[in-house]
């Protein structure tokens, strides 16, 4: 019962949990940058560490869409209701706008100034 | 297919058995004379709770005044800048700290059993406990002020102001100590209200039906359990510095007082919504009352909380926008302050929606003025919100009175609105009569105008120039007549609370077996008539308002016809049910008054307290009498299969105990890891923290403690693991001896592990008060002690209880308790390792 709790709760909070990670993971990095200036090199015109930002950006995106998308599945498998199914896609979601608003900025601020 | 219960097929039949009812009202009784301190009613508690609560509203209002007074005229001497530092520093700390949590918890423990169809909460010594720890804690460093020594460092408490250089004297330790403790008290209260709302909500109440104020409790929990931490860990840290002079927050020895306001706010802001969703919440029960319609949008306005429960964890940094952080760092705090308006105002559109379609709104009950109010005054805040997380006008603002009016805004128009709204509202739940219209009116009027003519200058006199937290300002500067404008509205807002104390005088009289009842003709459960033993049978739910939707609940819950109308073997008992679906699981006994919630609770507050004024043996005594009272409460709390399964009707037996991991007591001690993993998060935090910022203060790989000695120290940690896991085999098949061996040398283990690293360490000539980078490795290793040490207690206790015959496979939880601590311990003690010898290895 508590292990199917744990993991409903995990399908459920997928979003904001994700967008959590990806938060704490685009401030360190840039954080990281700043103070040791070794990820500051520019590539096409973004310094490496903003790079990496993008890319955690999509891996954020992509992992969102996927939960919302499994836990669809899941929720019809099982026969639970279609709430969990809805709260999850809903969180997913309003994370997913967090997430790029969040990293629109890396293309409109430098790094490190 | 499913089938619509009808009359005929409610779980109990009538008539009920004689006596039934008085049987139930005995094992519920409340203590009477002396041991009426013993009391752990979750309606008795909930209620001391909040007039506590209040009573430190008032306090800290005091304390506002005194300060608006000393600001009515410029140049003022009334009032000096020693004892004005002390009224800012009070007024903040004693209203975020023990007015605004401390309520909306008191809110939760009066009203959250009820509203889920529980007879109390599942652990209720535990909120008696919380509560006594609060209430003599606060007390007592309330009264710090009469004696001068009360902090002044601001209610933030940034170092160095208040490292020991700059604040030699107690006033900082009271806090650092005081809220500290004070804390512990607010996660006690959270664990035990997420285990309530998760496992004792009435048959058939789905996470789709659940009230929303449970939902933001829920939520609630979640963010004090991962929030609290990281201050604890920061006042610890500061302590620290203070007593032992380890260097956290000393940038001459590579410290860093930054590392301070990146713990102070990964909790500070976060707590700003642990004080408004909760307020949110009564506010989306008290709509649909007023209005005669449900909520609207009830899944938008659940989705809108969950995802402001974790948005809010990203605006930290928007309190430090002026401190040099690189400007894409902050755009990225900046980005996530604008993006929680987003559930914000999803909330606020549903509460309009709500009122627009209302079938009942007219004549405009007091609640309903408050919640109006709220919005008012709340979105104005909200804006003022959006402009100071843009960067550039924040530069300008910060620190001047246009923040002072931005919080007030926010934390007056966001929780004490709805607070006092919610006074009015559920008074008749617990009160013989309810309170007055007419003053009420007065009561609203006095404080909305006056909050509005204290605050909204402020934005003026802030853009104007004028710095928070100065004592006086110059004739000159031409800011005279706004702060006399706030000034009157201050007193205007006092004159409010004054005429709602009155009215509580007047009508206020408490009691639950004779409340006034559902006078709004409300849905939800709490309404049902109650008794001291909360709903004499608990219903099964089909709908969001039972009350609307199921016709005749009222009669048929007070007539005993639905679950569990009876006290089996004449215990107090609560239903348990599953988390998701809420079936019933078994039935809960729940323990009755005693005085050990209150000895513990006077044995912590004096522990701490008394160690602010380095008095030792006293102090040390306090500890003892708190331990002893722990141990006296807990040696009963493990209950076993001493009861015989139990029909609750329908048909339906349920054991009256519960082990292992589908049990409540194992919920709580899950939560319980995860405070203690974040409390080891933000210390790893700080350690990374120091590195990033001053790295040079690292060794040299060869200036470390040999490679053998936290091999060693694993291999140690990992013998732990072994034993603990033997020994669950070992309490399966009941060997009393091996367990015990098994448990002993396990904790044994867990403790020598962190003090052979310690001593590696020291022995490298290594010392706490040298580096930042010493510091935070002794810190480390400390706090991997510390859990060696919890070990060994819980061992000994558990050991103990094997002894004398406590301990059997179907009696557990003492043991499975003990042994998911040591799981834990030796997780964290391998990360520590990997920490303090891997790591410098490999940036070094």
């Amino acid at each position: 019962m508590k292990t199917r709790f744990s993991v409903e709760l995990l399908y459920l909070i997928a979003g904001p949990l994700i967008w959590l990670v990806h938060f704490l993971f685009i401030y360190i990095v840039n954080a990281l940058a700043c103070a040791r200036s070794a990820l500051t090199g520019l590539w096409l015109g973004l310094p490496v560490s903003s790079w990496i930002i993008v890319a955690g950006s999509a891996a954020a995106l992509a992992g969102m869409a996927l939960a919302a998308w499994r836990q669809r599945a899941r929720v019809h498998a099982q026969n639970a209701p279609p709430f969990h199914a809805w709260l999850c896609a809903a969180l997913c979601w309003l994370s997913a706008v967090a997430v790029v608003w969040e990293t629109l900025p890396v293309f409109l601020m430098a790094a490190c100034l | 297919m499913t089938r619509q219960p009808t009359q005929t097929e409610l779980p109990n039949a009538l008539p009920r058995p004689e006596g039934e009812l008085e049987q139930l009202e005995r094992a519920w009784k409340r203590p009477t004379g002396w041991r009426a301190l013993t009391v752990v009613n979750n309606t008795s508690i909930g209620l001391l709770y909040i007039a506590t609560a209040l009573l430190f509203f008032i306090l800290a209002g005091v304390l506002g005044l005194m300060m608006r007074t000393q600001l009515a005229a410029p140049d003022s001497n009334l009032i000096g800048h020693e004892l004005y530092n002390q009224l800012f520093t009070m007024h903040g700390t004693v209203m975020m700290f023990l007015f605004a949590v401390p309520a909306v918890e008191a809110v939760a423990v009066l009203l959250l059993p009820n509203m889920l169809g529980a007879r109390d909460l599942p652990f209720p010594r535990l909120s008696a406990y919380a509560y006594w720890a609060y209430a003599i804690g606060g007390l007592v460093f309330f009264c710090s002020i009469f004696v001068g020594l009360a902090p002044d460092g601001g209610w933030f408490m940034y170092p160095p102001l208040t490292s020991t250089q700059y604040s030699p004297a107690v006033n900082a330790d009271l806090w650092l100590l005081g809220i500290g403790f004070i804390e512990i008290s607010a996660i006690a209260g959270a664990i035990e209200l997420a285990v309530g709302i998760l496992r004792t909500r009435a048959p058939g109440m789905t996470l789709d039906k659940i009230p929303v104020f449970a939902w933001v409790m829920l939520v609630f929990c979640g963010m004090v359990i991962i929030a609290f931490p990281a201050v604890i860990v920061a006042t610890a840290l500061l302590e620290l510095e203070r007593a032992f002079d380890m260097p956290f927050f000393i940038a001459q020895r590579g410290g860093d007082p930054l590392l301070w306001q990146h713990l102070f706010w990964f909790f500070g802001h976060p707590e700003v919504y642990i004080i408004f969703l909760p307020a949110a919440g009564m506010v989306s029960m008290m709509i649909p009352a007023m209005t005669g319609t449900p909520l609207v949008g009830y899944r938008l306005v659940v989705l809108a909380v969950v995802s402001t429960g974790f948005l809010s964890f990203g605006l930290w940094v928007h309190h430090m926008f002026a401190t040099g952080i690189p400007q894409l760092s902050l755009s990225f705090a900046s980005a996530a302050s604008m993006a929680v308006s987003v559930p914000t105002a999803i909330q606020i559109f549903a509460w309009i929606a709500t009122i627009a379609a209302a079938v009942r709104l007219r004549p405009l009950k007091t609640p309903m003025l408050f919640i109006l109010g709220f919005f008012f005054v709340f979105v104005i805040g909200g804006l003022t919100g959006v402009m100071v997380a843009v960067i550039p006008f924040d530069l300008q603002a910060h620190d001047t009175y246009f923040v002072v009016a931005h919080l007030h805004y926010v934390l007056f128009g966001g929780m004490v609105f709805p607070l006092f709204a919610a006074f009015y509202y559920w008074t008749p739940f617990i009160s013989a009569r309810r309170l007055s219209e007419r003053l009420g009116r007065w009561a609203f009027w006095l404080m909305f105008v006056g909050f509005n003519v204290a605050f909204f200058p402020m934005h003026f006199t802030g853009l104007a120039g004028m710095p928070r937290r100065v004592y006086t300002y110059a004739e000159s500067q031409g800011l005279g007549p706004l702060n006399m404008l706030s000034t009157v509205g201050a007193y205007l807002i006092a004159a409010g609370v004054l005429v709602f104390l009155i009215d509580l005088a007047r009508n206020f009289r408490p009691t639950i077996d004779n409340n006034a009842g559902n006078v709004w003709d409300a849905g939800t459960l709490e309404w049902l008539p109650s008794g001291s033993y909360g709903l004499r049978s608990v219903p099964t739910v089909t709908s969001r308002e039972p009350l609307w939707d199921q016709p005749g609940l009222a009669r048929q819950v007070v007539d005993g016809q639905h679950y569990l109308p009876n006290s089996p073997a004449g215990l107090r008992t609560t239903l348990v049910t599953s988390a998701l679906d809420a079936r019933p699981d078994y039935v809960l006994p729940l323990p009755g008054p005693a005085w050990s919630p209150l000895l513990a609770a006077v044995g912590t507050a004096g522990f701490f307290l008394l160690l602010t004024f380095k008095l030792m043996l006293l102090a040390g005594a306090f500890g003892v009498l708190a331990v002893v009272s722990l141990w006296h409460w807990l040696w009963d709390a493990d209950t076993g299969p001493d009861y015989p399964p139990v029909e609750i009707g329908g048909g339906l037996r349920l054991p009256m105990m519960c082990s292992g991991s589908a049990s409540h007591a194992s919920w709580a001690m899950v939560l319980l890891l995860i405070v203690c993993a974040s409390i080891f998060g933000s210390l790893m935090f700080s350690y990374l923290f120091l590195w990033t910022t001053n790295p040079q203060a690292w060794p040299a790989a060869n200036a470390l403690p040999a490679p053998g000695w936290p091999m060693l120290s694993a291999v140690m940690v990992l013998a732990a693991a072994a034993l603990a896991a033997a020994a669950g085999r070992l309490m399966t098949q009941d060997r009393q001896a091996a367990l015990r061996w098994c448990v002993t040398g396990a904790a044994l283990l867990l403790a020598a592990a962190p003090a052979l690293d310690l001593t590696a360490q020291w022995q490298t000539g290594l010392r706490p008060q040298a580096t930042a980078y010493t510091a935070a490795t002794y810190a480390v290793a400390g706090l991997q002690a510390l859990f060696g040490g919890i070990s060994v207690v819980m061992a000994i206790f558990t050991v103990a209880r094997s002894l004398a015959g406590r301990l059997r496979p179907t009696r557990r939880a003492a043991f499975d308790t003990t042994r998911a601590m040591m799981f834990y311990t030796v997780a964290q003690g391998l990360i520590a390792l990997a920490l303090l010898h891997a790591f410098p290895r490999l940036t070094g």
